[in-house]
């Protein structure tokens, strides 16, 4: 059995299953897995191409942007009502953004699991409620503590000055076995360490019988009456023909994340208010500093350590980074001479990630002629006026670990030192001059208790369909706080064995 | 180098990977889309200035292999993200210049007016635009063995696989 792909296949083709699943990402190689092992005829299909695991260490960073980032990571959440423009980075492969995180996993903090369950009433999504599916899913992609001795040198140096703030650098979970610490987890682990879902789970679900379509791209879910029957894909062969995929199924289950999903579910004839609503981005803003001695942030664990001492009180989440030392440069002011003068210091440079635990405020529309969709995010007052002292908390500790000078996240600022962070306006910036990024889109198919409020049931289930569901990061209720990897793969076990039952 | 045989996570030791891809799907040997010339020229004439480390432009083969690599870019990325790299290029290739009260093409700037157009580009509202260009020009510079080797940057993991 091997991956199968559209490209090597020369005319229009019709496949029968029990289950059909739209994307092979954290949410829909779990609900495969699931219902393959559970013996059920499953196909998976999925618009990016097959990489194989090992394949990934043999592509430059800038090989697999090109190829496995969707959009090359272009995606452009496009700022209204004053808010930045974020960049949203997601994968586009046969296992998903899965393949490009850094193995991140956070169970879903409880306070937002309350919210859940008691505000909003969805009362099995609790603390005791989720914990099950937690734990399952960590045994089955190995989640394990990243010890302190694979921290970067820019990571320790950033706990170093965050600890005289009293703010404590804890260690990461991962879903990782045998992590050499290479910090290239972004462009697919190079030796295969990494238990993204192509080497986790959808070997299970293949094992199992399961077929999976590289290379397709789903247009609709057919529907009949508030039964889906199944699916119409295209797909281009090696002469760039294109040709039809009709899927014949007893359940259709979308995990085309929070950009596609809500489309699809719209091209297909499914009709609520709130339907695309409800984005949340998690919009992060790096600051790097600079320091006299080299740092060489990319060795080491590329995600390794957190601080979450103001998550709770001021929904702010730093994380430990490292991005590639071309996109470090790029961030660095400047052409030319004075600006290759800094550039070519660039093992001297150390980044942290910090992030907001946002509002939704965000939304997915179908561009015109193009049909591909367009987000536009509209942060909120309170988020927006976070952002100074997200951004002042992290220049004060890289100063604190004794940086030289630090680069902020606003366009065309020059590097400051620590008087110049001290004179620096934070709350002048305005939202077109910030840098900021986002590797989470969630929410825009939420789950809820009543059919006018949100999109899919608490099993996962659009609301007055009889077999479709959803299972990606869409259907999370509100905005996390930490990286979704985790959540999703819990959710989507939670809907598999509701499935099942 | 060899790989180390993939395993899965315990439990699964024993379950087979997915298996290679067909050599026919490799996503390098895909066919790619034409480039037009313009996109290169742009990227080469900002490429000059960006990465000038005195005044002077930088080595011509480091050039040709910029503007190569980054036709390959745009040659094999899609819709929007050509879209979003074709306007980027255009805002600094026509617009850029006005900021130094010289209505003509960047390429037909010096290089000390070019570093100084861009600049002010960069300082604007179109700051998002010379980022994007910025961003994978540098992402490509960067990766080049002789970068690597000038700014102590070769890749390296820090526990060296045996």
């Amino acid at each position: 059995m091997t991956v199968r792909s559209g490209l090597l296949e020369k005319k229009d083709l019709e496949l029968d299953c029990d289950t059909v699943v739209i994307g092979s990402g954290a949410g829909g190689a779990v609900v495969a897995t699931h219902l393959a092992e559970a013996g059920e005829r499953v196909l998976v299909l999925e618009e990016g191409p097959y990489v194989p695991a090992l394949d990934h260490g043999g592509m430059r960073q800038s090989e697999s942007i090109r190829h496995l980032w969707r959009d090359a990571a272009m995606t452009l959440a496009v700022g209204v009502g004053g808010g930045p423009s974020i960049n949203v980075t997601t994968g586009r492969a046969v296992g998903g953004s899965s393949i490009l995180t850094g193995g991140v996993c956070f169970r879903i903090p409880e306070h937002v699991l309350h919210q859940w369950s008691r505000e909003l009433e969805l009362r099995d999504l609790s603390p005791k409620g989720m914990a099950p599916f937690f734990e399952q899913v960590e045994r089955d992609v190995h989640v394990e503590e990243v010890p302190a001795d694979m921290r970067s040198r820019g990571t320790a140096l950033f706990g170093e000055g965050a600890a005289k703030f009293g703010a404590a650098l804890k260690p990461m979970r991962r879903n990782t076995r045998g992590c050499d610490g290479c910090g290239r987890c972004n462009f697919g682990c190079p030796h295969g360490s990494k238990m993204s879902v192509d080497v986790s789970y959808l070997p299970r679900a293949v094992a199992a019988g399961a077929e999976i379509w590289a290379d397709v791209r789903v247009d609709r879910v057919k529907m009949s009456g508030a039964r889906a029957t199944g699916v119409d894909a295209t797909f281009r062969d090696l002469d760039d023909n294109k040709h039809r995929l009709r899927v014949r199924a007893e359940r259709v289950v979308v995990a085309a994340n929070a950009m596609y999903t809500p489309l699809l579910l719209e091209r297909s004839g499914v009709r609520s208010p709130q339907l695309g609503k409800n984005l949340t981005l998690h919009p992060s803003f790096r600051v790097m500093a600079r320091f006299d001695e080299p740092v060489r942030g990319w060795e080491g664990a590329l995600q390794s350590a957190y601080i979450d001492h103001y998550e709770e009180s001021e929904g702010m989440l730093f994380n430990s980074l490292a991005i590639p030392n071309g996109v470090m440069a790029a961030t660095l002011p400047g052409f030319g001479p004075k600006y290759w003068s800094r550039a070519k210091d660039v093992a001297h440079l150390a980044i942290f990630g910090g992030m907001l635990h946002d509002d939704a405020g965000g939304e997915v529309h179908r561009a015109p002629f193009t049909g591909e969709p367009v987000m536009s995010y509209r942060m909120s007052e309170r988020d927006f006026g976070r952002i100074p002292r997200l951004l002042r908390r992290m220049a004060d500790f890289w100063f604190a670990a004794g940086a030289r000078e630090i680069i902020l996240p606003v366009f065309g600022t020059e590097p400051l030192d620590a008087d110049g962070v001290a004179r620096f306006p934070f709350e002048q910036v305005k939202g077109h001059q910030l840098e900021c990024s986002s590797q989470h889109p969630l929410g825009s198919c939420q789950m809820g208790v009543a059919r006018g409020t949100s999109v899919v049931d608490t099993n996962g289930k659009v609301w007055d369909t009889d077999n479709l569901y959803v299972a990606c990061g869409s259907i999370m209720p509100t905005s996390l706080g930490v990286n979704p990897q985790l959540a999703i793969m819990s959710m989507a076990t939670r809907i598999a064995q509701r499935m099942k039952a | 180098m060899q790989l180390p045989v993939l395993q899965g996570p315990p439990g699964y030791e024993q379950l087979p990977p997915l298996p290679p891809a067909h050599p026919d799907v490799d996503v390098r040997r895909r066919r790619a889309r034409a480039v037009p010339p313009s996109v290169r020229s742009t990227a080469r004439t900002v490429a000059e200035a960006l990465f000038s480390p005195d005044g002077s432009p930088p080595d011509a083969a480091r050039l040709e292999f910029i503007e190569s690599d980054f036709g390959d870019f745009y040659a094999r990325s899609n819709g929007t993200a050509r879209l979003v790299l074709r306007l980027s290029l255009f805002a600094l290739m026509w617009v850029a210049p006005w900021f130094v009260f010289r209505p003509l093409p960047l390429s037909s700037l010096s290089l000390p007016q070019r570093a100084r157009a861009l600049e002010r580009l960069e300082a604007s509202p179109l700051g998002p635009a010379a980022l994007a260009v910025k961003a994978m020009l540098c992402i490509l510079w960067f990766e080049h063995p002789t970068t690597q080797a000038e700014t102590n940057t070769a890749a390296s993991c820090l526990r060296s696989r045996a």
